[in-house]
């Protein structure tokens, strides 16, 4: 548990630089049958755990993440190492600055570990689209760990670090947590800033945090949160103390039959409201039935608008400052993505699919806002099918189907967050809670009791 | 990677046409823009160091003297 070793850390009795040590050697014995790391910083980790160490020797005040291994999403910039965004367009590229969430982290003494391999250009669901190969689920060898961040997802479940940064566009932190059976939070857009990502759609995206415990993907978002300078759409709310996890009852749950519709697999909805019946039994909550009608719109929604954005972002891959020429080495699903958006992009379509986008963007989003009205949290699935079997031939369609349940929060701005709901087929099942923006503390809080 | 471009393009396009067949189906406001109160991006501090021209260079395909060099008549 995260909140045990921090306390162990900063009392001397276990040493920084022993728990990087102690990764270190269970990522150089497992993580080639997982491929989670595209880049171990060992050097660089030892080093700074040392200073920590030092620190709390001389009993210096030393940070909030003191000591604990921190794997970033490769397409997160950490000044000198390779941020290759999962692509051999990137290959070479090395972050020349730290991003705000980086800078913040190693402010409060948390130490990187590595940076974890991803679909390509977070272009995916499943961690497959990655040029560096597949990553591998540990808790469902065989099954894809879900993306786009596979490898923080996977680097979290094999117990290669204490917490992982990933991003969520569409549910890129929570489809893979639910996958690998970990805690993934989605915080607000504009509760992290998102200076030093290399975007994937800039109205979607998010930085947020996976890990074991609530208590340690709270501290994350504690860390990373706030305004900054360099992202104006960071919004100026305060931070709470989101790791100071309060026992709350009596909350008000919605459900809606509009989840239960989109789920293929019923067995998965079956878990979830079992896990959602021992969540009221506890809290002494209660259930609310709530319409979400444009819901069932989430996906083809979503993805004219990340096409869109997504076009527009990589026209900086030109091969002239850095990198290579994306359209050039990029895979499929990127080429994809960049040759959708170009096409739906061009002056004889008059912006008519964006503005289309856009314009469901708002109903789901008004959606949501009227629910929020009535219930104080929305309760549902996070995937409407099991992982696929790594390789296993599916349809883009039935690719993109994967985030049905996930999209929704990104397109409000609203925060969500997943936990374990149980097994099926041996196979991890998550449940997804989503709350009002700027709601983190109410959404960890309930995560907490989960 | 050499990939047929002409085929992932009209592969693209045709879902995009499907999912907006979808949206069409629905009734939308005309009012969807996003309002912020603040529009434009205000300066902010240049905590760049002495090392940061040094690191960009590296990442460059092509570099002569300090600069970066760009093919000529491709733009």
């Amino acid at each position: 548990m995260i909140k045990e070793k921090l306390a162990q850390i900063k009392s001397g009795k276990f040493t920084a630089e022993r728990n990087i040590q102690e990764f270190l050697k269970k990522i150089k014995q497992e993580d080639k049958k997982i491929n989670s790391f595209l880049y171990v910083a060992k050097k660089e980790a030892l080093k700074q755990a040392k200073e920590i160490d030092k620190k709390i020797k001389e009993k210096k005040k030393v940070g909030k993440l003191a000591g604990l291994a921190i794997a970033v999403k490769s397409c997160i910039s950490v000044c000198g190492m390779p941020i290759t965004c999962a692509s051999k367009t990137l290959e070479n590229y090395k972050g020349t600055f730290d991003a705000d969430v980086v800078r913040k982290i190693k402010a409060e003494d948390g130490i990187i570990i590595g940076l974890t391999n991803m679909d390509e250009f977070a272009s995916g669901s499943s961690g497959e689209t990655s040029a560096y190969g597949a990553t591998q689920n540990p808790k469902a060898l065989g099954r894809i760990p879900g993306g786009s961040s596979s490898g923080s997802a996977a680097a979290v479940a094999a117990d290669f670090c204490d917490i992982a940064l990933g991003t969520d566009t569409g549910g890129s932190i929570r489809n893979p947590a639910s996958h690998c059976g970990i805690i993934g939070i989605k915080p607000s857009y504009g509760r992290v800033s998102r200076y030093g990502l290399v975007d994937l759609s800039m109205s979607l995206d998010q930085i947020g945090s996976l890990c074991k415990d609530v208590f340690g993907a709270a501290l994350m978002i504690e860390v990373i949160a706030g305004k900054s300078e360099k992202d104006p759409t960071t919004y100026d709310e305060p931070i709470k103390n989101y790791s100071n996890l309060k026992s709350e009852k009596h909350f008000r749950i919605g459900i809606s039959k509009d989840f239960e519709a989109l789920c293929t697999d019923k067995r998965i909805y079956k878990l979830v409201m079992e896990k959602t019946a021992e969540l009221i039994k506890k809290t002494a909550s209660q259930i609310i039935n709530i319409n979400l009608k444009h819901v069932k719109l989430a996906v083809q929604t979503y993805y004219p608008l990340v096409y869109v954005e997504f076009f527009s972002g990589t026209r900086k891959f030109d091969g002239r400052r850095f990198g290579k020429k994306i359209e050039e080495t990029c895979g499929e699903e990127v080429l994809r993505r960049i040759l959708g958006g170009k096409e739906i992009s061009r002056a004889e379509y008059g912006g008519q699919y964006y503005r289309k986008a856009l314009a469901t963007k708002k109903e789901i989003a008004k959606d949501l806002e009227e629910a929020f009205k009535k219930v104080d949290i929305i309760i549902s699935p996070v995937t409407p099918r099991l992982p696929h079997k790594i390789g296993e031939k599916i349809s883009v369609e039935d690719m993109y189907a994967y985030d049905a349940f996930t999209i929704p929060a990104n397109l409000a701005g609203i925060c969500a967050g997943v936990v374990p709901a149980g097994e099926i087929d041996k196979t991890p099942v998550g449940l997804q809670v989503m709350a009002p923006a700027f709601k983190e503390d109410l959404l960890l809080s309930v995560l907490n009791e989960l | 990677m050499k990939m047929n471009q002409e085929k992932i393009r009209k592969e693209a396009k045709k879902i995009m046409d499907e999912f907006i067949k979808e949206l069409d189906k629905i009734t939308l406001s005309k009012d969807f823009g996003i309002k912020r109160k603040q529009e434009t991006r205000k300066k902010f501090t240049d905590d760049s160091d002495e090392k940061f021209r040094e690191r960009m260079l590296e990442n460059a395909p092509n570099v002569k003297d300090d600069f970066i060099v760009a093919e000529k008549k491709k733009w």
